[in-house]
């Protein structure tokens, strides 16, 4: 009887132990999710960043398309439905639903708008997820930030074909008289592939990324001269 | 948390059924596999949250990895560790008080072949992990490279592996009581 009494107390005893140590290791590992949860913040509030950083990204798709349609058009849409999208939901906030406020400023200048749930204009970034586009830090709540036309898109836009130039030489010099036609081209002196032409000619434009694109395949001059806004001399 | 008085009264039903013993036996196989796995999963996850707040308090001066990327990642190993806390340490708890009773009231189920491998595995991988822990504190230290931080590194680690690696040791002492 008392062996059995004593063999009770033991194992009484032994899970008494057991409780006290998952009792401890439950602490720890309470202390350990209060740590966790302290570092990562709460749910919710990474379900705002999270939704921040896609109006960033759908921000930064939509000055692409305003760039794209100010590139053609050389002029800034009066507003985002001018930029023709078969999806509206690209440029409209997810939880709100209604469009990224836009407006232009002068020729070339314009701002776009949102309203955030948060900021990503801390100091101290290694505490936030570094934003995906620099130009897009954005205090919490609504805020509109101003953007510009590139400058090489500038040139390409204020660009117009001039028509070509009869010089007729003098006639003192008693020479044949050759005719020189001269043409203003984005592409410049060197635009004499065939791609480059194709593409103007196509109505491409020959556009900044096309002429360059193209005539970087046909030496480093050709794409010195894309870049600006140079003589083509055509002699017949 | 009590302790549960009756645990030597209440032999589990299905150790006096014969007919039954296979599948019991594939049951708590069953039960030991996912409570070691449950360990491990959840003292990965606490040294994991350990590191991370030694490294959030005690930064090493040494390392010249982008801080940037770095606490990215490491937050998001961190959401990590907490979502396997979150899921495996009830398991684990559970499961332990559970085989920790049914071991207490009939010892022989300690003999079952399942919990002595994964105690001998725990024992290796526990073994081998703060063998190699001291190593490298005993080769960052003769390299001139040892930092407060990396010694609370090594003493976390130690804690923790050295920690899992004496209670099984403990435990298989005990069994060979039991079996002698």
């Amino acid at each position: 009887m008392s062996i059995i009494f004593g063999k009770l107390k033991m194992t009484e005893k032994l899970m008494r132990n057991t409780y006290i140590t998952i009792t401890i290791l439950t602490i720890i590992y309470l202390a350990a999710l209060f740590y966790g949860f302290s570092q990562i913040g709460s749910p919710f509030e990474a379900r705002h960043v999270k939704v921040d950083e896609n109006r960033v990204r759908k921000l930064h798709n939509i000055k692409s398309l305003i760039e794209n349609y100010y590139s053609t058009h050389r002029i800034l849409p009066q507003n985002l439905s001018d930029l023709n999208i078969t999806d509206q939901a690209s440029i409209k906030d997810d939880v709100t639903n209604q469009f990224y406020n836009y407006q232009s400023v002068d020729l070339d200048s314009y701002q776009l708008c949102a309203t955030f749930d948060t900021s990503n204009q801390k100091k101290d970034l290694s505490a936030y997820p570094p934003p995906s586009f620099p130009s897009f830090l954005h205090p919490k709540g609504y805020y509109c930030s101003d953007m510009e036309i590139p400058e090489y898109l500038k040139i390409k836009s204020n660009f117009q074909p001039i028509p070509p130039i009869q010089i007729t030489p003098t006639p003192a010099l008693f020479l044949p008289t050759p005719t020189i036609k001269i043409y203003f081209s984005p592409c410049g002196k060197y635009k004499t592939t065939k791609e480059c032409d194709s593409a103007y000619l196509d109505g491409l434009q020959c556009s900044w990324y096309a002429c360059k694109y193209v005539c970087l395949t046909t030496g480093t001059d050709a794409a010195e001269v894309c870049s600006g806004n140079t003589l083509k001399v055509v002699t017949e | 948390m009590t302790p549960d008085n009756s645990v030597s009264n209440n032999l589990p039903p299905f150790l006096t059924n014969s007919s039954s013993q296979n599948h019991i036996s594939l049951w708590l196989t069953f039960e030991y596999v996912i409570l070691f796995i449950a360990l491990y999963a959840s003292t990965i996850s606490l040294a994991g949250i350990t590191s991370h707040a030694i490294d959030q308090f005690i930064p090493d001066s040494t390392n010249l990895t982008n801080i940037i990327y770095q606490s990215e990642f490491e937050r998001g190993m961190l959401r990590g560790y907490i979502a396997t806390i979150i899921v495996f340490y009830p398991v684990f708890s559970l499961l332990f008080l559970h085989l920790k009773k049914l071991e207490l009231a009939n010892p022989q189920l300690k003999s079952i072949k399942a919990r002595k491998m994964c105690i001998y595995i725990t024992l290796i991988v526990t073994f081998l992990i703060t063998a190699a822990n001291i190593t490298s504190t005993l080769y960052g230290f003769l390299a001139g490279t040892t930092t407060s931080n990396s010694l609370l590194h090594f003493i976390a680690t130690l804690f923790i592996s050295g920690g899992v690696f004496v209670y099984y040791l403990w435990q298989v002492k005990d069994d060979r009581k039991i079996n002698a």
